[in-house]
């Protein structure tokens, strides 16, 4: 491992402590989790699903917030390498999904229409019950290396721990509430996501990143940024107007 | 996307949006695509629904 991966490793285990240990917002977590993934595995695009208490798959994070990228994770609620690793609670390595048609029609059709050519889903799992899983996407065809696939199951891991805070793990009706907590708050900002994207005609990402920043820089949860949004309390022209201003500041100096 | 054009609540917004796939013929989700890909837009339906001669068959 070269240094500078070592250190971006290291870093992407501190943020996930620090969050847990500040009470972070959940959504918001999982989501910087994804993008840690993508960027620190060989990967394009990374998305976490989270069971209901139905079985039911949804997507809790993603790397991307695109409506179509979005869909393909989503779209495994009824089939997928996805679903099939939450069942049976193992690794689902798929180096070439174009040979997997007839396995998952639906399901490598939309991949495909998406751009993406190969995936490798790793179970999130708390002791011996399996939560739900992280799907490992790539634009090109090939398996991941030996390294990579331990790195992404401890980070999997480390997401399903952060999931299900430690006093209520042994407790499965905490545990489904908790689980549920964070699907609710999936839903609010996909909402909050729309009504940003409808009223300034930015596509679901930028509209994204508009709601987190406001967030962070006011010192705000994710979560409530966006129920208010969702409940009109708070006009979306005002975040818009944060996130202009922001740019507006960080332009002399791009980070 | 719809609680931000007509300043609804989610609930409003959901049989907004179930209303206006039933009266086209479309699932709500094949409804909710044309909406966030801004093929359509639900404000310009509003005179359609509320029109007196509106028998609600699909368009």
């Amino acid at each position: 491992m070269s240094a500078d991966r070592e250190r971006a490793v290291t870093e992407a285990f501190v943020a996930l402590a620090t969050s847990l240990a500040d009470g972070a917002d959940v959504v918001d977590m999982l989501s910087g989790l994804a993008a840690d993934t993508t960027r620190l595995l060989d990967v394009d695009s990374t998305g976490l699903l989270l069971a209901d208490h139905r079985g039911v798959l949804h997507v809790v994070a993603a790397s991307s917030e695109a409506t179509r990228t979005l869909e393909v994770f989503q779209v495994q609620r009824a089939q997928g390498p996805c679903l099939d690793c939450y069942r049976s609670g193992r690794p689902v390595n798929v180096s070439d999904l174009s040979a997997e048609a007839a396995r998952w029609p639906q399901f490598a059709a939309a991949a495909a229409e998406a751009g993406f050519a190969s995936v490798h889903a790793l179970p999130m799992r708390l002791r011996d019950q399996v939560l739900g899983t992280v799907g490992l996407f790539g634009t090109t065809v090939g398996a991941l290396g030996e390294d990579d696939l331990r790195l992404g199951q401890a980070l999997a891991y480390v997401a399903a721990i952060a999931l299900v805070q430690e006093k209520a793990a042994q407790d499965q009706a905490l545990i489904t509430a908790q689980l549920q907590t964070a699907l609710d708050s999936r839903v609010v900002l996909e909402q909050a996501k729309g009504v940003l994207a409808q009223r300034s005609g930015l596509d679901m990402e930028p509209a994204f990143a508009v709601l987190r920043g406001y967030a962070r820089d006011h010192n705000l949860r994710l979560t409530e940024v966006a129920r208010a949004v969702v409940a009109r309390d708070l006009p979306a022209e005002l975040l818009l107007a944060h996130a202009a201003a922001r740019d507006e500041r960080h332009r002399p100096s791009p980070s | 996307m719809i609680i931000g054009h007509l300043d609804v609540d989610a609930a409003e917004a959901l049989v907004r949006l179930r209303a206006y796939a039933f009266s086209h013929g479309l699932s709500a989700s094949q409804a909710a695509w044309a909406i966030v890909e801004r093929r359509v837009s639900l404000a310009e339906e509003e005179s359609f629904q509320v029109r007196p001669d509106s028998d609600g068959r699909p368009a």
